[in-house]
């Protein structure tokens, strides 16, 4: 179960935008390999601007 | 070290040259698919309980008041402009699900009006009977830089759109006005700094919910203009610069309307929150976005982040 939820990819809800955790968002200050959950929470979306509760898991 | 929003324009964004291949792959929603999540998240402005929120704005410190009643006075005039400065980007539409979006876009402005219209009217109590009465005694928390941006350079954009609804660059343009720097720098932030506040000191329930509504909408159409402004300035770099040189010239002005009303331009905190915090989150909001649309906001950089 924990292995599941840390490579599970979340989408912005507003805008589409997938986050892999395989990917991380260097440019968000957030390294290759972080699972969404540990993701600050003052993170937010590249490429509209929502915010980190604004996302929900995405399976593809 | 830059603080103003300024200066972190004129320094540009050196990660952009270290992220470009990953920013490209960003997948980004199209129009027809924004309509069809459009319908997915409609709601009703007219339906916000605002029973706490009366109790509560009764209470408030004189800081707290001053500072919302500031805040929100940029997004209700704002919604109004925006609102009725929208005909051009209808009528430049290239498609039919462009068409649809943007039609569902002027929509969502004017719910957005009704929505800070209601909350004037019922919780801070501007209840004039007249539209153009309440409309005017909250412009007086503005400023010139506010008119400057929505006033002037918006209506201009738009008046060129409706002059030329086929013209690429009016709507590169108007798209670069209206969502880099109105909503994509200057609504996020304003959305990010005033829901942390009520949210973190539970305040205000009613309005934060209709707010987390309107900025989900905002959302929706930066998605729009992220995705309209990869398709046409990504890989044109005359249209690149025309939209880097409209950035250039009006975040200064956006970073006007950032600041309070009577406050010093340089140097200003309003409930914990400082000048340098929500000028370095609005030039991150934009950059990040830029990125993923392949234009940096400054055309070169000499490997040292400054412009050449």
């Amino acid at each position: 179960m924990t292995a599941t939820l840390e490579v599970t990819a979340w989408i912005c809800e507003s805008c589409g935008f997938v986050y892999d955790p395989a990917d991380g968002d260097p440019d968000g200050g957030i390294p290759a390999g972080t699972a969404f959950a540990e993701i600050p929470d003052d993170w937010f979306c590249p490429v509209c601007g929502a915010r980190k509760k604004d996302f929900v898991p995405y399976s593809g | 070290m830059a603080e103003t929003l300024e200066e972190l324009a004129l320094q540009g964004d050196p990660g952009t040259l270290t992220s470009e291949d990953r920013a490209s792959k960003i997948q980004l929603l199209n129009p027809q698919q924004l309509y069809e999540l459009w319908e997915k998240q409609h709601w009703l402005a007219h339906e916000i309980d605002f029973s706490v929120d009366r109790e509560q704005w009764a209470n408030f410190s004189d800081e707290e008041r001053d500072y919302f009643t500031w805040g929100m006075s940029g997004f209700f005039i704002g919604e109004e402009r925006v609102t009725t400065q929208f005909s051009g980007l209808l009528m430049a539409y290239e498609d039919e699900s462009e068409e649809a979006f943007l039609a569902t876009q002027q929509v969502d402005e004017a719910r957005h009006t009704q929505f800070f219209d209601r909350f004037y009217r019922e919780v801070i109590g501007i209840d004039d009977p007249k539209w153009e009465t309440r409309l005017a005694r909250v412009r007086e928390e503005l400023n010139d830089s506010f008119a400057e941006l929505f006033d002037k350079a918006l209506v201009e954009a738009n008046q060129r759109l409706i002059s030329d609804p086929s013209s690429i660059e009016a709507k590169v343009d108007y798209v670069t006005i209206y969502r880099m720097v109105i909503e994509g720098t200057l609504a996020l932030t304003g959305q990010y700094t005033m829901t942390d506040y009520l949210e973190k000191n539970e305040l205000l329930p009613g309005f934060v919910e209709g707010f987390n509504k309107v900025a989900r909408d905002e959302h929706r159409h930066v998605a729009y203009g992220t995705w309209f402004l990869k398709q046409k300035c990504g890989s044109d770099p005359e249209l690149g610069a025309l939209m880097q040189a409209r950035l250039q010239e009006l975040l200064p002005v956006a970073g006007g309307v950032l600041v309070p009303k009577g406050a010093d331009p340089n140097d200003w905190e309003m409930l914990g929150y400082t000048a340098a915090e929500i000028n370095e989150f609005a030039f991150k909001a934009l950059t990040r976005r830029l990125k993923a649309i392949g234009v940096p906001l400054v055309a070169e950089h000499a490997g040292n982040g400054v412009a050449v």
